[in-house]
């Protein structure tokens, strides 16, 4: 995987076209114009919006500004979901420009986390990266790291810059090559069609029988009714790959 | 350490009136908690902290099913075992039967109460567990442990409905919980865990209180408790520090 170093680049450069509007009850001092924006599918919505923070606050009186939210078509938007994951489990149906509607008041706390801040943000894209070592090589990898290793990681992501992350980010996806593969497969299954959050399972990149398990057959495995002809809608998404939808008959190597 | 007794409104055990909250043990307590996702901080009034005449209620008062429990508690009230019931949510009665045997594990030991500063409990409250489960009562009827291993062929409806054992430490200077071992639904999320802990050690609204697996990763607070038991849980459960403070980064 850690080869593919165009597949890589791609899935690192994906963008989303997307529209920001101001809900139509916030209050304004004038009319608040929509903003336009490429949004990165690996980062996170509150990572990547200052600028339409900023552009949405020069229209509207301070006190009638608190935490911002995003919502689109009444689902108030996950900020710790990545962008590419939510524009595929919401979205992915529409045309584009995405159309995303802001929010400064009513924060939806039973649906939403707070982020106050930058950090809240480097915490889970941090927990996520070790509970994806966690099963890929019991934590070795990311224990043996240094701090500013971490601090690399999150920094490339955060600048979008792919060399500095995948500096780093390539000892994660390495393992030794007598092991065939992970320990398992880090892999969460989103579905737009039901409340539960995903579904994650343990799952070994090797079948007992010694040849490779592909993506179908960790679908069979863990969420048959995807691939059904009824299924709903079934996005992949990878630990450190995130958001890449994968042909079916991927090897998981 | 004190008990700490929670209401949370709503549904309480039949005999349980207003004036009576200390008895906390009606095991439905969270069942009137608001659905899972529910991230703000506790509103103020949701939760009543009551402290007190747990122990000295009278058996009579105790909700049907709870004293139905007492049984299995030899050498604790029934309010602890109430307790430990208080994870259970959802199907209160059902959810009490289906664990009861395995209920008594949760039992506090009655020597243990080490003071509240306990770096990394790891051992001490290993060999705390191991004291608890000799001390079960080993009812014939005992439905054992849930398959730790292949959790693969199971429903998702079946999953919600069955309980997994979740082992709380707590971690540098926060306050242990003298039962550390609770039967958890699967669909709980941490953020509903959290709300628990938070209640149980009576911690401010607005403390923080994080969740750590392998004491390596904090799950966001959306994930479910039992997909990480899934994924992270050894022995039949899934053991989970707590801290007030982040412990590891």
């Amino acid at each position: 995987m850690t080869d593919d170093k165009d597949v890589l680049r791609d899935v690192w450069f994906g963008r989303i076209p997307t529209c920001f509007t101001l809900y139509q009850d916030e209050i304004t001092e004038r009319e608040a114009e929509p903003y336009y924006l490429l949004l990165p599918r690996i980062s996170y919505l509150t990572l990547v919006t200052d600028k339409v923070k900023k552009h949405f606050q020069k229209v509207m009186r301070q006190e009638e500004v608190s935490e911002i939210w995003f919502e689109y078509e009444g689902t108030p938007l996950k900020w710790h979901y990545p962008i590419g994951l939510l524009f595929d489990l919401h979205a992915s149906n529409t045309a584009l420009p995405w159309s995303i509607t802001v929010h400064f008041k009513n924060f939806p706390e039973k649906d939403l986390l707070h982020c106050h801040s930058k950090d809240v943000i480097e915490a889970h894209f941090m927990a996520c990266i070790k509970e994806a070592d966690a099963l890929k090589h019991k934590s070795q990898v990311i224990n043996e790291m240094q701090k500013k290793d971490h601090k690399q990681l999150w920094m490339g992501l955060q600048n979008d810059k792919f060399e500095q992350f995948w500096a780093i980010n390539r000892k994660l996806m390495e393992y030794p090559p007598e092991d065939n593969g992970f320990r398992y497969i880090p892999f969460r299954i989103y579905q737009a069609t039901t409340e539960r959050p995903f579904i994650q399972k343990l799952f070994r990149p090797i079948a007992s029988g010694g040849q490779l398990h592909t993506l179908g057959d960790l679908l069979k495995d863990v969420c048959p009714s995807a691939i059904t002809p009824k299924g709903g809608d079934c996005w992949f998404l990878m630990h450190c790959t995130h958001c890449s939808v994968f042909p079916q008959n991927l090897s998981l190597r | 350490m004190r008990m700490a007794l929670i209401m949370v409104g709503g549904r309480r055990g039949p005999a349980a009136g207003a004036g009576q909250t200390a008895l906390c043990p009606a095991p439905s307590r969270l069942s009137s908690l608001p659905p899972a996702l529910a991230f703000g901080p506790v509103p103020a009034g949701r939760a009543h902290h009551v402290t007190g005449g747990a122990r000295s209620l009278p058996a009579g008062r105790l909700a049907p099913h709870v004293t139905l429990l007492a049984r299995h508690v030899t050498r604790r009230p029934a309010s602890h075992e109430g307790q430990n019931a208080w994870l259970s949510g959802g199907r209160p009665s059902r959810g009490v039967t289906s664990r009861r045997p395995r209920s008594s594990g949760a039992m506090a030991e009655p020597g243990e109460r080490p003071p509240p500063a306990a770096p990394h409990g790891g051992g001490r409250s290993d060999g705390a567990e191991e004291a608890q489960e000799g001390g079960a009562p080993a009812g014939p009827a005992e439905p054992g442990p849930p398959p730790a291993g292949s959790p693969g062929s199971e429903e998702p409806a079946g999953d919600a409905r069955k309980k997994i054992d979740v082992l709380l430490k707590a971690v540098g200077d926060t306050p242990i919980m003298r039962t550390k071992k609770w039967a958890v639904e699967r669909t709980r999320t941490i953020q509903g865990l959290v709300e628990f802990i938070k209640k149980f050690l009576k911690l401010m609204a607005s403390e923080q209180l994080f969740i750590y697996v392998n004491q390596s990763f904090a799950p966001s607070p959306d994930q479910e408790v039992g997909t990480l038991y899934e994924c992270f849980g050894s022995d039949g459960k899934l053991v989970l520090h707590y801290c007030k403070t982040q412990a590891w980064g």
